[in-house]
């Protein structure tokens, strides 16, 4: 089963400009990464799950999606390179607490995968506004 | 004794030799028993006017005579019988004690010392037994257990027959020291010994082996005891640093958006600054369960320790002295820069803090070939080539129950706020991480040395090639 059918492709087809989807189960760590793209001028979608992810995608797709990699569901480093091939254009920046840990996914496979960026949790502020920048440029406004 | 059980042929012969002779005595004492009744009866005879031809009394004195020379004769045979078996007997006993492996010893300690040392001495202490007589035993007990054997000679002497078992240390001849296992009877008052009888049993091999299986099961419990609370000191650190994250983030978010001087970004700030502190913490936590491993490349090691030294410097009081000797030539280990760094800062700064009125810190950097396999203080050192990192102080040095523990995270000597109790650990782990191992000797108010052994870079390609 994929993830992402003809309708995410045909929701992709009415993209609305440079929008960041915030894809994390730990609500502080969504809501705070939410609120500093917010905050730095980015349009931003929150998603606490899998279901909720592809809902909030089949509505609209984004220019970009930030995820955590380790969730409860189907989301997770399968995800990145389906959600890559549904949405070519799409970039993802995948977030784990496990990066450094030498367990399940490391940098190296979320990168393989597809991910344009992968950010070790706690995320920092700076390195994630650095990545947003680079890959979609700096904010509207 | 069981009727059924069989007689040995010896047995057998003994008690024959013993009922032949009996014969022969009663067979002798018989025959001079007749020819004492047949003189009486002479005697009365002749009392009575009764003439005895000559040819009577004749036959009578040669009765009395082979009588007496049959009795002369088996004494003399048991005589010498008697004396073959003592010398069978003695011959016996002197083998049983000259070829024993255990020494015995027969010592008079109030009147001329040792009296006699059997053969197996000189290879238990290397001295022969002519070299012991006259001597004092104690002359060669270990100055730490003559008070306990001086004891115990005390009482043995007090009670005639009472037996005793010591362990205790002894001087070989060369200098080095035995274990022996000494037995001590009291025989003083026994007249034909007149000695206090000692057997020696050398057991300095199995005092090693206990020794080092004991060292061996206190490492392995330490090991285990450090990876298991590393272990869960790094499940609890991730889940924590993410939750600091949230803190930190939205701190900073507060403090950004409440204006200058405000109340609120007073708060938040202070929000911040213990957050960050938390995070510190946190982030030794997880370098020490070495969830967040640190890099294998071949690293100068001279460079780092003496920029370290250079920081140490700067933070040093004036009354520590800082002593370093850096080799001259370049020598790499396997390791992580940022890692040995922290060794080396965190073993100056533990220094430092041992030495609060003041004292020497020295820090050397040395090539170190170890031939054969050598168990350190935490950790065995394989043969091979290494870096030893030596950094000693004078200070107030450590206990051995402190000693035992220094490794252990979160164990910390300092005060409440000072010490995290990480530092050494960390040191351990990157250390064993790094394929090294640690030495470390401590006397309370002499200080303490620590001995860093890491694995040289060039033999550690070697070893892979």
């Amino acid at each position: 089963m994929t993830l992402f059918n003809r309708q995410v492709n045909a929701g992709f087809d009415k993209a609305a400009g440079a929008e960041v989807l915030v894809i994390d189960d730990d609500a502080i760590m969504r809501d705070l990464m939410a609120d500093w793209l917010q905050a730095a001028g980015y349009g931003v979608r929150k998603a606490a799950d899998c279901s909720a992810a592809i809902a909030e995608l089949k509505r609209a797709a984004p220019a970009l999606i930030v995820s955590d990699m380790f969730m409860p569901g189907a989301c997770g480093a399968a995800a990145i390179s389906q959600m890559k091939q549904a949405l070519p254009g799409i970039h993802v920046i995948a977030v784990s607490g496990h990066f450094n840990s030498g367990q399940g996914l490391s940098v190296e496979g979320a990168l393989e995968a597809g991910a344009a960026r992968a950010l070790a949790k706690p995320v920092k502020r700076a390195e994630l506004m650095r990545a947003v920048a680079e890959l979609l440029g700096p904010p509207a406004r | 004794m069981p009727a059924a059980m069989p007689m040995t042929s010896r047995a057998r012969a003994t008690l024959c030799r013993v009922s032949l002779s009996r014969a022969l005595i009663a067979l002798g004492v018989l025959l001079v028993g007749v020819n004492v009744a047949a003189a009486l009866w002479d005697v009365r005879a002749e009392s009575q006017g009764t003439e005895r031809s000559a040819q009577h009394i004749a036959t009578r004195t040669l009765l009395s005579s082979t009588a007496m020379f049959a009795l002369i004769a088996l004494a003399a045979w048991g005589l010498a019988r008697r004396e073959q078996e003592l010398q069978r007997g003695e011959k016996r006993y002197r083998a049983m004690i000259e070829r024993s492996s255990d020494a015995v010893i027969l010592s008079n300690p109030g009147n001329g010392g040792i009296l006699y040392a059997s053969p197996s001495l000189e290879r238990i202490i290397g001295y022969s037994p002519d070299e012991v007589l006259g001597r004092a035993g104690i002359d060669f007990v270990h100055p730490d257990h003559v008070p306990r054997m001086r004891n115990v000679a005390d009482v043995l002497q007090r009670e005639p027959g009472r037996v005793a078992t010591e362990e205790l240390l002894v001087r070989h001849k060369d200098g080095s020291w035995r274990w022996v296992e000494n037995t001590l009877s009291n025989m003083l008052n026994e007249p034909s010994v007149q000695a206090v009888v000692m057997n020696l049993r050398d057991i300095t091999e199995r005092k090693l082996a206990d020794g080092e299986r004991s060292r061996l099961e206190q490492r392995l419990r330490q090991a285990e005891k450090m990876e298991a609370v590393g272990r869960l000191a790094g499940g609890i650190a991730h889940d924590f640093n993410n939750i600091l994250g949230g803190i930190l983030g939205y701190a900073e978010m507060l403090s950004e958006q409440s204006p200058e001087g405000s109340a609120p970004r007073r708060y938040a700030q202070n929000v911040l600054i213990a957050s960050n502190r938390a995070r510190s913490l946190v982030d030794q936590i997880l370098a020490y369960s070495r969830s967040q491993r640190g890099k294998r490349v071949p690293v100068e090691f001279g460079p780092i320790v003496g920029e370290t030294l250079e920081l140490v410097r700067g933070s040093l009081a004036a009354s520590i002295q800082l002593e370093s000797k850096l080799p001259g030539t370049p020598v790499l280990v396997i390791g992580d820069p940022t890692q040995l760094h922290q060794v080396v800062m965190n073993l100056c700064t533990n220094a430092m803090h041992a030495m609060p009125g003041g004292g020497n810190l020295r820090v050397t950097l040395e090539a170190a070939t170890v031939g054969a396999e050598r168990a350190l203080a935490h950790g065995t050192l394989a043969p091979g080539s290494y870096l030893r990192l030596t950094v000693a102080d004078n200070g107030s040095g450590m206990d051995e129950a402190t000693l035992a523990r220094i490794f252990e995270p979160f164990f910390t000597t300092k005060e409440v706020g000072m010490g995290t109790g990480l530092g050494l650990s960390l040191v351990y782990g990157i250390v064993t991480d790094s394929g090294g191992a640690i030495d470390v000797t401590s006397a309370p108010g002499h200080g303490t040395s620590f001995a860093i052994y890491l694995p040289r870079a060039e033999a550690a390609v070697a070893q892979a090639a």
